[in-house]
């Protein structure tokens, strides 16, 4: 009975155009989309500085500023209006700059929300020149004091050697650190797309009421729990298929992104498994909410409304809590908010980034089998009246 | 020799809420007889209907269908309803419909599914729209259908709420015909309601008065007219409802 349900249900599906192409199309187009225009927007709006110069003798600073910016990519321009970044060398520039017992100043205009490539671009040309400017400087300095000495051991006496560890205390490579902000953004990402469940399930039990097929169907020898239990495989089915659109795009919008942004991730094979078991398991908690929700509340239009809006705030929760909280720092009385729907989904695929392995198939572990315990039992309790006059 | 009882239903009461629906509602259905609820709107003829379709479990009172609770009847398939405002699925054809509701009550037995089928097409008379999606049928094809999807799976019992409303005048006369003939043909018993009284007296047998959740009067229409001292049951209904609602005053 439950076979020939389902069938019903996928056949009603596979003719409902409209839902197909929202559920299963639009993710695979939506998220690469955004990475495309990001990569566009980046190659498209090349850095573009302006240098003025208000004296001839500050040629050669100019003339080294102007080599480096266009050596890494960036345009030059001499009117400032078009630029991202003015650079100013004044009048006195060349007398101060060449003069050991004096500072020489510049002045660099940002314009407001601009190309943040520009800004990079202009510091690291900034630096170059105060680098040539220090390390003469520093040459004259070594030849008056008749000492051997680097421009380096002055200028950087310390030299600081850079590493990362998981919070197990492993000492990791920079990918991983790379790959645990890649974590965040994902779960960022992912949880919300993991809520179209709740409109699969809930429009495909209230629909039947709403489409009046409800009433005979309750009459017949179906089952609540096969009836229910067949509206969530078809949502899950549906949910999955919405998610794998959502986790290719992902990896697409991650893969321009980093063309992008010139960041390179390696991507492991266990590393791209938990993605897909915290998605799964976070289709199926939204499932089981949903019912919880539909059971307490009923399933009016107004109602359904309500249940989407609260499970979408917890997958925000979650998406927040992945964003900025480390889980491995989380004490009483603030990791009580382990107990908000998905928060532990995300919080475990960060611990699993992080080297907790342990902490993180418990966390997961326990999400699935709360939320598989709450589908049996809200099933149970679901009654024919309730579905129908609730 | 005492008739077979059919459904039973005794001082049958159900509340909503603060909201009493029904208060005392009682009658017999014998086995392969036609049987007609009537009452007017808000009377509490739907959720009487819903409780003998096993649809509405919490109820006061006893009801019984063939010797068992509705529930149990209506997961042992012998139970087909029909709601008054029952609607096919649209994405499916007529015949896709009829097969969906055939495989649920023959546990998908393909002989019983395709018998079960035939009749279905013959019942509702669509000729080949029955091969096209239901969303491309009028409301009066969309009935026979449903008609034909409640009285094909061959059940015990079926219960129609109002099987001939938004039907034009010669399908209505045909689902009649079609009601009465699965009656004495096929021995099922029918439970119907409905508001049009030339109908009531076609087709039923025995018939339950019903006003303000209580049976007001039981007995087959003849007799009913008779003791009454109308000349029809359009004003033997007129009658039971003002007196029932000269009393309550």
């Amino acid at each position: 009975m439950l076979r020939t349900f389902l069938n019903k249900e996928l056949l009603e599906i596979k003719r409902d155009k409209k839902l197909l192409i929202s559920s299963i199309l639009l993710p695979f187009i939506l998220l690469p989309l955004i990475g495309i225009i990001l990569y566009a927007s980046v190659s498209a709006q090349p850095p573009i500085i302006a240098v003025i110069n208000q004296n001839p003798e500050n040629t050669p600073y100019v003339n080294l500023i102007t080599n480096y910016i266009k050596e890494n990519g960036g345009i030059v321009v001499k009117n400032s209006t078009q630029a991202d970044v003015v650079i100013v060398f004044p009048n006195d520039f060349y007398e101060n700059a060449s003069n050991i017992s004096r500072q020489a100043y510049l002045e660099v205009y940002e314009l407001i929300s601009s190309n943040q490539n520009a800004i990079n671009l202009a510091f690291s040309a900034l630096r170059e020149l105060l680098l040539n400017i220090s390390n003469s400087r520093i040459e004259y300095l070594t030849e008056v004091a008749h000492i051997n000495v680097t421009p380096a051991s002055i200028r950087e006496p310390i030299y600081v050697v850079l590493g990362y560890k998981s919070v197990s205390g492993k000492v990791v490579s920079a990918g991983v650190s790379e790959l645990a902000s890649l974590a965040r953004i994902i779960a960022l990402i992912l949880f919300p797309s993991a809520t179209p469940v709740v409109f699969y399930l809930l429009e495909g039990i209230t629909g039947e009421r709403e489409r009046k097929t409800l009433e005979s169907l309750l009459a017949t020898p179906l089952s609540i729990r096969s009836f229910i239990v067949s509206k969530l495989i078809v949502a899950i089915f549906l949910g999955v298929f919405s998610s794998l659109g959502d986790i290719i795009g992902t990896f697409l919008f991650i893969f321009l992104s980093s063309f992008a942004f010139n960041i390179t991730v390696s991507l492991t094979l266990p590393f791209l498994l938990m993605i897909i078991v915290v998605y799964s398991t976070s289709i199926l908690l939204t499932g089981a909410l949903s019912l919880v929700f539909l059971y307490i509340f009923g399933g009016s239009t107004r109602n359904i409304q309500v249940i989407n809006f609260i499970i979408i705030s917890f997958g925000m929760i979650a998406s927040f809590v992945a964003l900025f909280i480390n889980p491995s720092q989380l004490s009483f009385p603030l990791s009580a908010i382990y107990i908000i729907p998905y928060v532990q989904l995300s919080l475990g695929f960060l611990l699993y980034v992080f080297g907790s392995i342990q902490e993180s198939i418990f966390s997961i572990l326990a999400t699935l089998i709360v939320s598989v315990l709450l589908i049996l039992l809200v099933s149970r309790f679901f009654t024919s009246e309730r579905l129908l006059l609730k | 020799m005492q008739e077979e009882v059919a459904v039973s239903v005794i001082h049958l009461r159900k509340r909503f809420g603060k909201f009493v629906a029904l208060k005392d509602v009682s009658f017999d259905v014998k086995k392969g007889e036609v049987f007609c609820l009537i009452g007017p709107n808000g009377a509490g003829k739907t959720t009487t209907l819903r409780i003998v379709a096993g649809i509405i479990k919490d109820y006061e009172g006893k009801v019984s269908v063939f010797g068992l609770s509705p529930i149990e009847a209506k997961n042992k398939g012998l139970i087909s309803y029909m709601p008054e405002d029952a609607f096919p699925y649209e994405r499916l054809t007529g015949l896709e419909n009829l097969e969906f509701f055939a495989k649920l009550y023959s546990n998908n037995d393909k002989n019983k599914v395709e018998e079960m089928v035939k009749l279905g097409i013959q019942i509702a008379n669509l000729g080949d729209k029955i091969y096209q999606p239901t969303s491309t049928y009028s409301r009066g094809m969309k009935r026979r259908l449903i008609i034909a999807r409640t009285l094909m799976v061959m059940p015990k019992l079926a219960i129609l709420d109002e099987p001939t409303s938004a039907l034009d005048v010669e399908s209505a006369v045909r689902v009649r015909q079609v009601i009465v003939d699965m009656a004495k043909k096929f021995g099922i018993t029918i439970i119907l309601s409905s508001h049009n009284m030339l109908e009531v007296q076609y087709v039923c047998d025995n018939i339950a008065m019903i006003n303000d959740g209580k049976t007001i009067v039981t007995g087959s229409p003849k007799f009913i007219v008779e003791s009454l001292g109308v000349s029809n049951l359009e004003e033997a209904f007129i009658k039971v409802v003002s007196n029932a609602q000269n009393i309550s005053q």
